[in-house]
Order: C-alpha cells, then structure tokens, then sequence
C-alpha cells in the first residue's frame, strides 16, 4: 500500500511542471476557444459575446464548404501517413547500416525538415511550374504538363508530397534513435541462426521498434490532420484552399474563419469538429496497432 | 553531466519565469505624449518613417512616437481585430482602405471631421478620390496619405509580334488583342485571382458592388463572363499560380505575358525583377471605349478606443505636411503622395506613371460591400471553380448567390 | 559491451554481401539526391539576381547581392540574437518539463495515468490556430507582449515530446528499474539514476526537434510581437517583402540565412546519438 501512494506520489511530481504548463498555456486557452463555439462573437467587440446555442455548429454543415474541408483533410492525411511511416522506417533502416557514412546521410536526410515550410513549399512550386523539367518529366506517364499546384485535380497531390518529403527526416530520426535500443545480440543470435536480413527485419527490427512505430503512426496522423503552412503557401495571394477549393483543409478553413473574416463562432465550432474526427481516427488507429491501452 | 544538467535547467527555467527580459517596453515618457503609429510594408516604409519620425522633434517637441510594426500587410489584417480585442491595438494605423467598411460599420474608428480644424488638416489639397475613398456614411475615417491605382500593364514586344497596331480602345478590344498574343505563343492575359483584380474586369464593362447594393447585374456578369472565356473559350488567359508565379507582377516580368492588371507597383518591382521587359501602364479601357480606373491607397486612421485623439491628429497632420509628403516621392519610396500639387514632380521621378496621369484625377473608389474578405474569397472561388472546372457554375448564379449573402439589406 | 557489428563495405565479405551494401549505397545516394536537390536549388536562387529568377543564369551573372540587401537592410544580428536566446529557453525548459512527465506515464503506475495522456493526446490534437486568439488575451492580459517571456513560457511544453519519452522509456527493461528500487532509491530516484542516463539518444532527438521546431515557428512570434528589436528571424525576415511584391531572390537568401544555424547545429548533435547502454545494463 505504501509503495502505490509513494509511486503515485512520485508520478505526480515528475508529472507536476508538465501539467502545470499544460494547464495554463494549453488547457485553459483551448477550453476558451471551445467556449467560443456556442456563441456568438464579434471579436471587434469581444467582451459583448452571447450564448447561441448550436447555432455555430449548424452553420458549418449548412453547406458543403466545411464538409469538403473534412473530405479532403482526411484525403490528406491518407495519402500522406502511409507514405511517411513507411519510407521513414526504411529509410532509417538504410542509413543504419552504412557505417561510416551513418553520420553524414543522417544530416542531409533531415535537411528537408529543417529548413522552413514557406521555402521549401516555394522552391516546389519552382520546380513544379508548368514547362518545367518534372512536370514535363511526369507528363511522360501520362500526367498533365501544366503547374501541379494551380490544377485542381494534382494540387492536394502535390501538397502531400511536399508535406511527406519535409516531414520524412523527422520520422527516420526517431526511427533511428529507436533502433539504438535494439539489442545487438539479437541481431548477432539472428546471424548465427542464418536468417537473412528480410528475416531479421520482420522479426527482430520491427517487433522492436513497435513503439516507434505507433509514435510515428500517431503523432504523424495527428500532425497530417493540421496541415497548414504548405497549404497556406500554395494558396497564398488568392484565396486559401484554392485552386477551387482543392487544398481546403480544415485548419486552412479555421483560419480564415478565425482571422480573415473574424468570426471566431464558427472557427471554434470547426476547431471542436476537428477534435472529435481526430480523436476518433486516432482511437482507431491505436486499436488496430493494438497498443496497450493500459499504458 | 546528465545529474547537472536538470537543475540547471530548472535554474534557467526559474530565472526566465523570473525576469522576462523587454525591449521597449510601454513606460510612457514623463514629458511628451505618446502616439503609437501602426503600419507594414517592409524595409522601405519603415526607412521613411524612420526619417520622418526623426523630424517631429523639431516640429512637434511634445510628440513622441512608438512604433508598432506588423511584417507584412497581411499580418496586419489577421492580427489587428485581435488586438482591438485585446486593446493592445495602435493609436494612429497606416494602412489601405480596402478594408475600411468593415472597420467603419463595427465603429472602431473614429471619425475625423470634427477634428481637421484643429490640427489644420485641409482636405482640399487631397485627389477627391481618394478622400472619397476614405469617406463612409458621409464621415471621414481616414487622411489620405498615399495613392494607388489599378492599370493594364501591356507588353509592348509581345504585341507588335502578335502583328497588334496600337493599344487597344475597348476591353473586348483588349481580349481580341490577348487570343492573337497567345496564338503566337506567349500568355495572353494574367491574372492573380483576388477580389482587387477580378473586380477591374467588372469595372470595365460598367459595373461595380455598389457597397453590396448591385451586387447581382448584368454588368457585373458580363464582367466576369468576359474573364472565363478568356479562359475556357480563348484559352489566352492564365492564372499567375499557373504560370509558375506568386502573383501576377512576377509572371509579367519573365517577358512572356502580353496584359495584366497592375498598377504603380509594377515599375519599381520590373527595374529590378524585369529590366528587358519593354512595358506600358494605360488605363484599363471599358466596354464603351472609355477609360475606368480605381484610385485608392494608403491613409492614416485613428481608432476610437484611444483616449485624447488630439496628439494622434496633430501626428497625422504632420506625417500628411508638404514636406514629408514630398519626401515621398523623392526618397527610396517612390510613392506617389495625396498632395494634388506632387502629380509633376512625381511623373518627373516616376515617368512610367506619365499615361496614367490625366486619368488619375477622375478615378473612383472601391465599392466593396461590407464582409469584404469573405464577399472577396466567395467570388474568386466561385471564378476558380468557373474557370477550372468549366460548366459547373456560371456568372449568373455566382453572383446571385453572392447578393443574397453579402447584399446590403 | 560488444560494439555494433559493422555492416558497412569491408573485406572479408561474401560477395552477396558486397553486393547488397553497393545497393544500399546506392539507394541511399538516390534518396539523398531527392532530398537534397531542391535545397541546392534555394541555395543557387539566393545567388541569382532577381532579372535572372525562373531561369538558369550563367555563373558571370550569380553574386551575393541578395545577402547584402538582407544583411544592409535589417537588423539581422539582433534577430539572430532573439532566436537564438528563445531557443534556448524553450530547449531547456522543454527538457526539464517533458522528460520526468514522460517517464512518469511510461513507468508509473497511478491513478488517473490514462487520463493524463489521454489529455497529453487531446492537447495535440488542437491547431494552434484554434486557440490562438484566447492564448493572444491571456499573453497580453499580463503584459508579456514584446517580451521574450511570450515567445518562451507559453512553450516550454510540447505535447509531441511528452510522447516521444514515453515510448522511449518503454523500451527500457523493467529489469533495471527493479535493480534500482532493490538499492532503496525511491520512483524518483530510479528517474534520475536509470531513465535518465539510459535517456540518451532520446535526448538528443528532443533537443534537436525542439531546437527546430522552435528556430522555424512563425505564428506565435508573429502574433506576440510587434516591435522590430524583438522579432526573432522567421518574422523579421518576412519584413524584405514590401507591400506590394517581393523579390523571391532575397527571400531565398533568408531562408539560407535562416536554415545554416539550424543544419550546423544539427550536424554537430547528431553524433552524440550513441547506441543503447541497455543489453549491458541487463548482463552485467
């Protein structure tokens, strides 16, 4: 009995300065903001908001514009986790294994992360333009030759790419640093045994790093989710979440909500919105990977 | 070394709990009063307010100013209805009155006829336009400070090449003139799809929002109907995003567009950005062979939550004088000021302006109607979506749907 | 402790193995090419004149003037300085806070344990965006705007890291923890004794991240500063644009001006990611 209040007593502690911070700074102006979602607020005029119910959140599905958000958010982050998770545990597998030259793939695989969202996304766009040598290389396989960002049906195409390409450092990094903890003898024992590297990969590697694995899974889903600063970027100078609509994501659509046309009723209801479909994808998402729950 | 290392973060920790470091600060100086001046715009207006602000020590003594600075105009936009939420808002903003309405109908700004007397502001040496342009309601809400106008932007290679004699006198003119520029290759017509430039093709065929009271007319769709086709039927006009460029300007200025809509802020941008391009400004013609063009631009406000407006006024009557006005025209800005009498010297430091000139004198305000951002981003979704995906929405029903939403009641 | 057998090119090998290193290397080199390629491309326009933007100019015709005119026209340095002070603040603070809370949730049995990361998750799931606004009040209420205070206090908690230890500490053998409680120390002090040194290369991971995270953020110094001396380099660099255009030239000289401290800094961490100490922990 001593032992559980002295482990709780312990927990807490370390727990306290997080949970404190997170409180003040996460919690509290987070809860204002849902508060937000069943009134009515003029933010010229903020301290006269009023009470209106669900009103907020009907608005947002009078018409199909916050539906499209979710559509393509959800699109979105199809396309892009997958990728990402995938490609980042192969790609920390590769560099793992190069020895000497760990070191140096290491910095410029991580490069893309490092550098900021609005360069890298404007050097896409560069290197995507209509005429220039992708497009015209991918028109070989039958795409269009026209810039990918302005054509409605390859803009949130190319969105992802560059969202997976920027993040795919971050990934392989926590990869890597996960595969430092696999035990050496395993791989040792492996060898001796005769298994060949597939072998070693689905047996050893990957049951290893299952942890990092729903880390990457679910902290990259909840990141996708809130794709903004690319979007932003493409869209930028016309109207967000264009062409037509295409790169609408619904962060994209809480801030223009928000801060474009000041009517912060709305955003918080689509901020609230946007809680539910990701606690729900992430909820499944840690069933299918069965984590333990009681972690 | 790890040990060391959490209390030593943890003394870091407490000692930026303990002393947040500022720069600036708000301590009011004991003698003079302080005006916090508001503006964006970059290095170049930040030069000249620097050299101008340096001078009110002189004119002004009891005058002191604080900077408020927001990185570009966008940041100004999304962040200000914050700030007079949080009353951290400056006194005195310079800024466009593109967004004037909706600043006017939630009563934030305060009103400055009352106030001109005193600080001895004539708004008789102003272009009427632009005093226009900040009048609302029969009110002023705004000093003019500096003028912009909309303009077609042609370039004059990409013309004689497609076989064109002479500018063209009609807008419909102006679209046959852009097919024969595409036809021989190049883009005939660029556009950076926002409200600003969707609307100059409205003007042209004599339409406008009227502040949302006609918002839905046949003008107005000709108006946007003579845009798709460039698109979907001649095939002669393209997005700036689709060439490649952030914005039209950008596009322009690699050589291989014949028409744009710009306006003042192509000139300096092109000296650096597209020296060998050989360009003209001209009016933008009208369906009837006229001329229409939209003079707005730069002014300075005063909000209403500040407590004496007399010191921001007397600030505003000073960055307005002859002097500094003419400093404008003749520093790194090259703006062109509000004072009527600079027209000259200004053509004489800008002469690619020269065309516009005459016309300049007789242009018109912005008529947007009230939840500009959004009116705005309706109509060029509803554009995008009449240009890329052809047949789904037409003129008609787009602007129908917009006068139901955003037409003054 | 055994080092990491080497499985890089060397003699002795089969010849299969050879051949699969060669692939290897050369999958790598490809990948390497597809990610460095448009950061050389940013490096190359940051040289370019803004005449020559969108096309391939000649090496006569590439100079550095796009750098003079970031460096001759803002206070680049005193930016530097901001950025580099709030980033520090965060990293630490964000080591000292998210560390113990991680091993707490990944070790620690107590009650309410699933509610806590289950609001650790929630709180990630919001967009700043969503909340900003309120955070914006709440900063100004208490008269922090400008200060160095909004840009780090707000932030020395980042939902992200508190997982990422979490998982970290998962992978730590109970074995070790049991071992330290035999020796008396407290929960505690099996913290500062086993999941701390053992926390190495997680460490570093989070120190990194944050570092990044911090050094590129936009939205909250834009929102809490409005005065030159205080901007930290994302926003200040954003003042090169004037009202009306920008020349993309001289915003790629920023971004590269922007992005070397944080590479540099990268490559000198990452080798400190050194291999698990755990297998020796659980044999000896």
């Amino acid at each position: 009995m001593r032992r559980r209040r002295s482990e709780t007593a312990a927990a807490y502690v370390l727990l306290a300065p997080a949970l404190l911070f997170l409180g003040l700074w996460f919690l509290y102006p987070i809860i204002s903001s849902f508060l937000l979602s069943v009134q009515q607020v003029n933010v010229f005029h903020y301290s006269q908001r009023r009470f209106v119910g669900l009103d907020n959140f009907r608005q947002l599905f009078s018409d199909r514009t916050f539906p499209a958000t979710v559509r393509i958010t959800l699109t979105f982050v199809l396309l892009v986790v997958p990728a990402q998770t995938v490609l980042a545990l192969l790609a920390a597998i590769l560099v793992n294994g190069l020895g000497r030259l760990r070191t140096l793939y290491r910095t410029v695989l991580f490069l893309p992360y490092v550098t900021s969202t609005v360069a890298v996304t404007a050097v896409f766009m560069d290197l995507f333009t209509v005429h220039a040598a992708l497009p015209v290389l991918f028109s070989r396989l039958g795409l269009p030759d026209v810039s990918w960002f302005a054509d409605v049906k390859l803009a949130l195409v190319f969105l992802a790419g560059i969202y997976a390409w920027m993040n795919l450092g971050l990934y392989m990094i926590i990869f890597l640093s996960g595969l430092q903890t696999v035990p050496p003898e395993l791989y040792e024992a492996a060898r001796v045994d005769g298994a060949s590297p597939a072998r070693e990969l689905v047996s050893i590697t990957i049951p290893s790093l299952r942890p990092f694995v729903v880390f990457v899974v679910l902290s990259g889903m909840i990141a996708a989710f809130q794709v903004f600063d690319q979007a932003y970027v493409v869209s930028g100078g016309t109207v967000l979440g264009g062409p037509a609509g295409a790169t609408s994501t619904i962060v994209i659509y809480i801030f223009a909500q928000a801060f474009r046309y000041n009517k912060l009723g709305p955003a918080s209801a689509a901020a609230v919105v946007f809680l539910l479909v990701v606690s729900v994808a992430a909820f499944a998402v840690r069933r299918f990977l069965q984590e333990d729950p009681r972690a | 070394m790890k040990k060391l290392l959490v209390p030593a973060s943890v003394v870091m920790l407490l000692a930026a709990l303990a002393v947040p470091l500022s720069a600036g600060g708000t301590q009011e100086a004991s003698g003079p009063v302080t005006v916090s001046l508001g503006y964006s715009g970059g290095v170049w207006i930040e030069k000249y307010f620097d050299q101008v602000t340096a001078g009110l020590a002189q004119s002004a003594p009891n005058l002191s100013v604080k900077k408020v600075v927001y990185p570009t105009y966008d940041d100004l936009l999304n962040g200000l209805p914050t700030q007079v939420a949080a009353r951290t808002n400056p006194d005195v903003l310079y800024w466009t009155n593109e967004q004037l309405a909706d600043y006017v109908s939630n009563g934030v700004l305060e009103p400055l006829d009352p106030l001109l007397g005193a600080s001895k502001i004539d708004l008789g040496v102003f272009y009427r336009g632009l005093v226009q342009g900040w009048t609302m309601n029969g009110k002023l809400y705004g000093v003019p400070f500096n003028g912009q106008n909309s303009a077609m932007v042609v370039n004059l290679d990409l013309l004689k090449q497609a076989g064109v004699v002479g500018l063209p006198k009609t807008i419909q003119e102006l679209g046959q003139d852009a097919a024969a520029i595409s036809k021989s290759g190049a883009t005939g017509l660029v556009i950076l799809d926002n409200l600003f430039h969707l609307s100059q093709y409205v003007y042209a065929f004599g339409g406008g929002w009227g502040n949302g009271k006609t918002i839905a007319t046949p003008q107005n769709a000709q108006g946007l109907q003579f845009l798709v086709d460039l698109f979907t039927k001649d095939k002669s006009a393209s997005t700036a995003k689709q060439l490649g460029a952030a914005w039209d300007g950008e596009a322009f200025a690699k050589g291989t567009v014949g028409f744009s809509t710009g306006g003042p802020w192509y000139i300096g941008y092109l000296q650096q950005a597209g020296p060998n391009v050989h360009y003209q400004l001209m009016p933008i013609p009208t369906s009837r062979g006229g001329t229409a063009m939209v003079t707005y631009g730069g002014g300075l406000s005063v909000f209403a939550d500040v407590k004496d407006p007399r010191p921001a006024l007397q600030l505003i009557s000073y960055l307005t004088n002859d002097d500094n006005m003419k400093l404008m025209a003749t520093s790194g800005l090259k703006y062109l000021p509000a004072r009527t009498k600079y027209m000259d010297l200004y053509v004489s430091m800008v002469p690619e302006f020269a065309p516009l000139k005459d016309a300049f004198f007789k242009g018109t305000g912005l008529d947007y109607p009230p939840g500009i951002k959004e009116f705005g981003d309706e109509l060029v979704k509803g554009f995008e979506q009449m240009v890329f995906q052809p047949g789904s929405l037409t003129p008609r029903d787009l602007l129908a749907t917009l006068q139901q939403k955003f037409g003054a009641k | 402790m055994r080092s990491r057998p080497r499985r890089g090119v060397g003699a002795g090998m089969r010849p299969g193995r050879r051949v699969r290193a060669g692939v290897r290397y050369f999958l790598a080199s490809a990948v390497g090419l597809v990610l460095l390629f448009p950061l050389v491309y940013a490096l190359y326009v940051s040289f370019e004149m803004p005449a020559d933007y969108g096309r391939f100019a000649p090496l006569s015709r590439l100079s550095a003037w796009n750098y003079g005119q970031v460096v001759t026209l803002v206070p680049l340095l005193r930016w530097y300085l901001n950025t580099v002070v709030v980033t520090a603040i965060i990293m630490a603070g964000n080591f000292a806070v998210n560390t113990p809370a991680g091993f707490a949730l990944a070790r620690l049995a107590f009650p309410g344990r699933r509610v806590v990361f289950g609001t650790v998750l929630a709180i990630m799931m919001v967009p700043l965006q969503a909340y900003l606004i309120p955070l914006y009040l709440a900063v100004a209420g208490l008269g922090w705007l400008n200060t160095y205070a909004a840009l780090t206090v707000p932030f020395l908690v980042y939902g992200f890291f508190i997982f990422l230890m979490r998982q970290y500490f998962l992978t730590i053998p109970r074995e070790l923890d049991d071992a330290a409680e035999v020796d008396g120390v407290g929960k505690i002090g099996t913290f500062f004794r086993v999941g701390l040194p053992l926390s190495g290369p997680a460490l570093v991971t989070q120190m990194v991240l944050g570092f990044t995270l911090t050094w590129n953020s936009f939205l909250i110094p834009v929102t809490m500063t409005t005065q030159k001396e205080m901007f930290v380099l994302t926003v200040g660099l954003n003042t090169l644009k004037s009202q009306y255009y920008d020349f993309p030239t001289v915003t790629m000289a920023g971004v590269i001006l922007l992005t070397v401290p944080v590479v540099a800094v990268f490559a000198v961490f990452q080798r400190s990611i050194v291999p698990s100490l755990a297998s020796s922990g659980v044999k000896g």
